[in-house]
């Protein structure tokens, strides 16, 4: 599998990430015995509390939608998009992107 | 048909489903600008809220079959924002002036179907769904793509008794 895409949808309260149906199936194909969740919703203040603590959180994001280990997530490179706008939000082969657009949004 | 025509359509098609919810005991509302919801539905006892966009199709009669055809915009198809979106796409049969059926799908899974399986068109940023059901069997095929589970799936709001 090349890579991960993961769909956000930005909210007046927070985020709602869930795979990309490509990735889902790719995924799904690849590990068929998985309990992946179809979608996550994290309120900024869940976000910004996670963040302080443990880093980013976008790793647990995908290993929570995926149900995979992060041995195995850490060889598969992954991003956030807008699938809306198109916009990447985190690119874990670029991880500078998502202070810029962090900011912006 | 007239521009005009269609927003009286579309209002009755939105009626209809929402009275659809209200027999089934669930509370429900519009909003008061038409942005993209169409009705809130509101479960009174805990306030478990959906979100239903309706969407009216005019029923083309054929022999064993009927069709209808609905167009979703692309922008909203692909968003994933909680809570879930739901389509309603209400079958109007003018030429016997009755409601025939509705298809009840889940925009998540309905933007799985477009991008996995190819279900539809898209044109202009719309994604066009040409939607067929047999009068016999009752199937529905969209896109070569059997779609019988959604025919009249209400099955997410059970009957609540007040």
């Amino acid at each position: 599998m090349e890579k991960i895409l993961v769909d956000v949808g930005i909210q007046s309260s927070g985020r709602t990430f869930r795979l990309n149906p490509k990735s889902k199936q790719e995924l799904a194909n690849e590990f068929p015995h998985r309990n992946p969740i179809s979608s996550i919703f994290v309120s900024d203040e869940t976000k910004h509390d996670f963040e302080n603590i443990h880093g980013s959180i976008y790793e647990s994001i995908l290993q929570i939608l995926t149900d995979l280990p992060e041995s195995k997530l850490k060889k598969i490179p992954f991003a956030i998009i807008d699938p809306v706008t198109h916009t990447e939000l985190f690119n874990s082969e670029k991880p500078s992107v998502k202070k810029k657009q962090l900011i912006h949004r | 048909m007239s521009k005009k025509n269609n927003l009286y359509i579309g209002k009755a098609g939105q009626n209809v489903v929402m009275s659809e919810f209200l027999i089934r005991g669930y509370n429900a509302g519009i909003p008061e600008v038409d942005v993209g919801d169409d009705i809130f539905v509101v479960r009174d006892s805990d306030g478990d809220l959906q979100r239903i966009q309706v969407k009216t199709g005019k029923v083309v009669t054929k022999r064993n079959f009927f069709t209808a055809q609905f167009r979703i915009p692309l922008d909203q198809l692909r968003q994933p924002i909680e809570p879930q979106l739901i389509y309603a796409l209400a079958f109007r049969d003018f030429a016997n002036n009755n409601w025939q059926c509705f298809i009840i799908i889940e925009r998540s899974r309905l933007n799985e179907l477009n991008l996995i399986n190819n279900i539809g068109t898209i044109s202009n940023n719309h994604l066009q769904l040409y939607v067929r059901i047999n009068r016999l069997n009752s199937t529905v095929i969209c896109s070569g793509l059997d779609i019988t589970e959604y025919l009249n799936n209400f099955s997410k709001w059970p009957q609540i008794n007040h």
